[in-house]
């Protein structure tokens, strides 16, 4: 922090104790923080994407640790030393300090950097190389936006309405099931979509999150690398039972998912026909309103 | 806005030219609001016809009713103008001469919303037959209805007030406390007031224009 | 002209009931259910005629809107708005009783004294922050099991709209709306605000916001929270016209009260007010109230649009008829955003106000403070997209929205700047006001970090929609203007009342809700980290001891505005402690005024000689001359 800064900068002497204090201490908590609290960071480590992100928290908290020392370093600090030490002294002025601008200057360029650092290492994130940031890309992702094995990915389509999700597996028939299950190990391409209103697909453990517009088709990358059950949850507020609108995702081997998969073609085989053919978006019949 | 500082007995009037630089300032910040009230339809247009350049937009069954809106560009600018006339007769030989143009101004406007409400009749389309017809009523609506009212209520007092008060002689520019101007007060704010509505006026012409241009023209 | 009649206020006394049949509250409500019936029994049934889509459903939008409409007409003609512009439109002199109302009376009539103004603003605001406060106790309670146990899904959504609608409309004047109108004519050095009729309209545009928001509950409710997304909106029953309306209202008012702000300080700042000696608290009301005047229309208009699509059959927002539910979110995240620093700018005006006085120091780097004020302000425009993050819309465009997002933190930095070097070396005084403004800077803090998690565009995949995000904007906006708030009303209370609120009772609220909010909200982050979106009625039973904790927390914090209630009644009825002149030793003009200021403030135009905040300089002059010398005016350039 600034005022604890050295660079030319003459400390005060009111402020040299706590400039050591919070030195020694940052240097301490961070990388303590950083081993021991930046793994149990969510959003876990279920998926590629979910790693990445867990990654970027720890480096936010990792930047946010000294930020925060500091702050609370100089305040409690003030608050103590410069009380008014009775209701007499309290009402007399202190002294007419209006500004310096070496402490501004110093200020606004530590600021400045922590940004530039914060919002090149998020952009450097956005990039997927090994690890997808697992948000919505829109309909038409740009090719620095996908994934390296983008072409060998899943297509996975995800279609929220009032108040159910359901998904469609294009390269399987198009067959449409009420579950998500993902193998293991691989890359998926989710292609989210609506035919109501606005949803928001919330793979909690896989940390993916893309909202499902109507009319419009939502690519969002990710690899689960965990075989886990979790919850897939509605992330944006869409009507009555908003909260009610959860479905069961389960990531497991590639072998379980071919069975799955085989079996569920066949239980829905009798119907299949009634589905509309498979299409990044569907157009209902427009009604004026759903009562 | 002005007459409110009535007079307590002890106080100090204001000075009088607080009211013209109040209003002064104040058209340019409406102007300003305007510019961002007409930027959401701005934005609406542009956002709906780029997404969906195609029939989705304008089907051909919904055809632009230029006529209309030729009539409804004209009367506005010719309002325009006319108030252009009146401020310059204002400056160079007083209220007596501002009168004429500016009352012919407001007829104008009269005529422009009356043009629009007979567009509005007769509309060839509903405002379901896609975005280009939501994008047209909504536009239309508000310019109607926010645009012209407002322009019509300021010119309308203003002239009002002045034929009202065309055979008292011409008091102090504004007189703070009203009651010390007496009527000579109002005559005394088509000064003030006359210039702050023409700029108002003319940029609302040049909304209307682009109105136009992107309606009727590119549609 | 009436303004002759005023001296004669004789002994003759009406009856009081006479007082009813003129223009006020009473006349207005009258004229307002009158002009709803018309608009919902007459002109909306013809209107609405032959139209399959309004009749033939159970609900008539055409009919609801056009009532609500001409029965908000009819409350505004009631109060007398309309006296004004009809006198002028005939040619006629205005009539003059604005100001004219003595004692209570005036507060619930159209007045134009912009002190009366201020406080009918205060009440207003406080008890919207109620009803929505007990709004959000009853959210909480529900979130107490994790399925639906108090409150059906349906009451649920509907308490969640209104506690968010209400509190977002009404933070919007939480500072702005007593303080600003109350103090910023006094700060600057003038008699009155720029446009008092106008001030006076946008108070009285709130309460009937109010009243039409409400409206809903008995209109079956709206589903889509504060944020009214399309299309949603569209297909969502009647209540939803009441909050599309009371929502454009609110816009309505604040781009008025941004308008009237603006030209009161551009004109009206009395001979010698520089730039450079503004209260700093006035410059914060200046970068909001260019936000308000660019914001607000654009809210408006789109509040409009989706009226348009419900009652006329637009398509604006109908996504398989050529419109886009993009748009509304681009309309609406464009005012959004610079909202939610319409909420935080006033109350980082109103710390900085009272750090200087508390600590008995000049505020330090006060150019610092005014750039860092309107560095957010102008900032604000370019971030709306970042609530846009994982939507879908101009993916390509997340880099620059997050950067724009992260330099944000630069201006606000500047202001924690500017509170380390007023604190340092200081004497601070630990009064009511002081404990607030300090905790801002705690809170803020917190909000802000958390804000950086938001905007950085990987991370925000998992925040975005989540508890969060809800407890992210309830450290910025709650921890900061909320606080803000007290801390201006404890120290400028005895200015506007005459009473000083008791200092016990405001520590000990001070500590109630500054330890359970802490405590409400911090645990609300993990809570989202761990997967529950917002405005959920039902959640995994694995975060139900987490959210119960919350609930416990959040009741401890209606506690503590209980204790306010309190010390209110407490010292305005029973202890009544008449305040010194200057109880907190302050330089500012305000101070130099008496108690209660009179009704046009300052008997001459006062000539400013000095910055309020000379602490330190003893041979600094006082900061207003209240009787100058033609000479002393002539020399301040006035």
């Amino acid at each position: 922090m600034s005022t604890g800064g050295e660079g030319g900068l003459k400390v005060p002497p009111e402020l040299r104790r706590i400039a050591w204090l919070w030195l020694v201490l940052s240097v301490v908590a961070t990388p303590l923080v950083v081993i021991f609290v930046g793994p149990l960071l969510p959003p876990g480590s279920a998926s590629d994407a979910a790693h990445g992100q867990q990654q970027d928290n720890t480096v936010m908290v990792a930047i946010v640790v000294p930020i925060m020392i500091g702050l609370l370093l100089y305040f409690i600090n003030a608050l103590i030393m410069f009380r008014g030490k009775d209701e007499a002294d309290a009402l007399t002025d202190g002294p007419a300090i209006r500004g310096q601008t070496r402490v501004m200057v110093l200020w606004i360029a530590t600021t400045f950097v922590i940004v530039l650092l914060l919002a090149a290492w998020g952009a450097y994130e956005l990039f997927p190389g090994e690890e997808g940031a697992g948000g919505g890309l829109g309909s038409a992702p740009i090719s620095v936006a996908l994934p390296a094995n983008a072409s060998s990915a899943l297509p996975v389509q995800v279609i929220g309405q009032q108040w159910t999700w359901t998904y469609r597996y294009p390269t399987f028939g198009g067959v449409e099931t009420t579950e998500l299950v993902l193998p293991v190990g691989q890359e998926v391409r989710f292609s989210v979509t609506s035919i109501d209103v606005i949803h928001s697909f919330w793979a909690v453990h896989l940390a993916v999150k893309a909202d499902a517009v109507p009319g419009n088709a939502n690519v969002a990358f990710v690899k689960p690398v965990r075989e886990e059950s979790s919850t897939v949850r509605c992330a944006e507020l869409c009507g009555l039972w908003h909260g009610h609108m959860t479905s069961r995702l389960r990531v497991v081997s590639p072998a379980a998912f071919r069975a799955w998969i085989a079996h569920e073609r066949e239980k829905w085989a009798p119907i299949q026909h009634y589905l509309p053919a498979y299409k990044p978006t569907y157009a209902p019949e427009p009604t004026y309103r759903a009562e | 806005m002005q007459e409110m500082g009535f007079q307590t007995a002890g106080y100090e009037a204001e000075p009088p030219e607080v009211m013209a630089r109040n209003i002064n300032v104040g058209v340019r910040l409406l102007s300003a609001a305007m510019v961002s009230f007409f930027g959401a339809f701005l934005f609406a247009y542009v956002y709906l016809k780029e997404r969906d350049a195609g029939a989705v937009w304008r089907p051909s069954s919904v055809k632009v009713p230029t006529g209309t809106g030729i009539g409804v560009l004209a009367c506005v600018l010719v309002s325009a103008l006319l108030t252009g006339v009146a401020v310059d007769a204002l400056r160079r030989r007083g209220e007596g001469a501002w009168r004429g143009p500016a009352a012919i101004s407001l007829l104008l406007i009269y005529a422009a919303l009356g043009v629009q409400c007979y567009q509005w009749a007769s509309l060839p389309f509903t405002p379901g037959s896609g975005p280009y017809a939501s994008v047209f009523v909504a536009w239309t609506g508000f310019y109607g209805g926010v645009a012209l009212l407002t322009s019509i209520y300021w010119l309308q007092t203003m002239v009002t007030g002045s034929f009202r008060t065309r055979h008292v002689p011409a008091g102090p520019v504004v007189s703070v406390a009203g009651a010390a101007g007496g009527e000579g007060a109002i005559s005394g704010r088509i000064q003030v007031e006359a210039r702050s509505f023409a700029f108002y006026w003319y940029f609302l012409a040049g909304v209307q224009v682009v109105t136009f241009l992107l309606l009727y023209v590119v549609a | 002209m009436s303004a002759a009649a005023i001296p004669a206020a004789g002994p003759v006394r009406e009856p009081w009931w006479r007082g009813l049949g003129r223009f006020n509250v009473f006349t207005g409500i009258v004229l307002g259910i009158g002009g709803y019936l018309i608009g919902a029994l007459v002109i909306g049934h013809v209107l609405s005629k032959g139209i399959p889509a309004q009749t033939e459903t159970n609900q008539n939008d055409i009919e609801f809107v056009c009532g609500i409409l001409l029965g908000i007409v009819g409350f505004l003609v009631g109060m007398g708005f309309l006296n004004y512009p009809i006198a002028r439109l005939t040619g006629a002199a205005p009539t003059l009783r604005e100001k004219e109302e003595k004692g209570i009376a005036r507060y619930f009539t159209l007045c134009t004294d912009h002190k009366v103004v201020g406080i009918q603003y205060l009440w207003g605001v406080l008890f919207f922050f109620l009803v929505a406060g007990l709004n959000a106790m009853l959210i909480r309670t529900q979130l107490l099991y994790p399925t639906e146990h108090f409150w059906s899904a349906d009451n649920y959504i509907t308490l969640v709209g209104l506690h968010g609608t209400m509190m977002m409309m009404m933070t919007t004047s939480m500072v702005l709306g007593p303080f600003g109108n109350y103090f910023v004519p006094v700060m600057v050095g003038a008699k009155r605000m720029a446009f008092p009729r106008i001030e006076a309209l946008s108070f009285w545009l709130l309460p009937v916001a109010g009243v039409v928001l409400l409206a809903a509950v008995g209109a079956k409710g709206f589903p889509t929270g504060w944020t009214g997304y399309a299309n949603l909106s569209v297909q969502a029953k009647l209540g939803m016209d009441c909050y599309l309306i009371s929502f454009a209202l609110i816009g309505i008012s604040m781009a008025l009260v941004g308008f009237n702000m603006l030209v009161t300080v551009y004109t009206m700042r009395a001979p010698g007010m520089t730039w450079t000696r503004l209260p700093i608290f006035v410059w914060s009301v200046i970068a909001t109230a260019f936000l308000q005047l660019l914001a607000a229309p654009v809210l408006i208009a789109g509040m409009s649009l989706v009226l348009l699509d419900r009652v006329v059959g637009t398509t604006f927002f109908m996504p398989f008829s050529g419109g886009s539910p993009f748009l509304y979110e681009n309309l609406f995240w464009f005012f959004g955003h610079p909202e939610v620093y319409i909420l935080a700018l006033p109350g980082f005006g109103l710390v900085l106000e009272i750090l200087p006085v508390f600590s008995r120091k000049p505020l330090w780097g006060y150019r610092l403070a005014v750039a860092g004020l309107m560095g957010v302000a102008l900032l604000s425009f370019f971030v709306w997209q970042h609530h846009l993050f994982v939507s879908g819309i101009n993916p390509d465009l997340r880099p620059f929205f997050m950067f724009t997002t992260e330099l944000i933190s630069i201006p606000t930095a500047l202001v924690f700047l500017n509170a380390m070097g007023t604190l340092f070396r200081g004497k601070i005084r630990f009064s009511v006001p002081m404990l607030f403004a300090l905790a801002l800077f705690f809170n803020f803090f917190i909000g802000g970090a958390s804000g950086v998690f938001l905007s950085d565009a990987p991370s925000d995949v998992s925040t975005h929609g989540s508890f969060f995000v809800m407890a992210h904007f309830h450290y910025t906006i709650m921890g900061g203007l909320v606080f803000a708030f007290f801390g201006g009303l404890f120290y400028w209370f005895p200015k506007m009342f005459g009473v000083h609120l008791n200092e016990k009772l405001g520590k000990l609220q001070f500590w109630l809700f500054f330890i359970f909010f802490n405590l409400t909200f911090f645990p609300l982050f993990a809570v989202g980290m761990l997967g529950q979106p917002r405005r959920v009625s039902a959640y995994s039973p694995s975060l139900q001891w987490l959210n119960d904790w919350v609930t416990a927390a959040a009741y401890m914090i209606g506690l503590s505005f209980a204790v306010f209630v309190v010390n209110v009644v407490y010292s305005c009825f029973f202890e009544r402690r008449r305040p010194e002149a200057n109880p907190w030793h302050s330089k500012g003009i305000e101070w130099q005024l008496p108690t209660p200021i009179p009704v046009d403030n300052f008997e001459r135009v006062p000539v400013i000689n000095a910055s309020p905040y000379e602490y330190g300089t003893p041979e600094a002059p006082l900061v207003a001359n209240l009787n100058p010398s033609h000479a002393e005016v002539v020399a301040a350039g006035g």
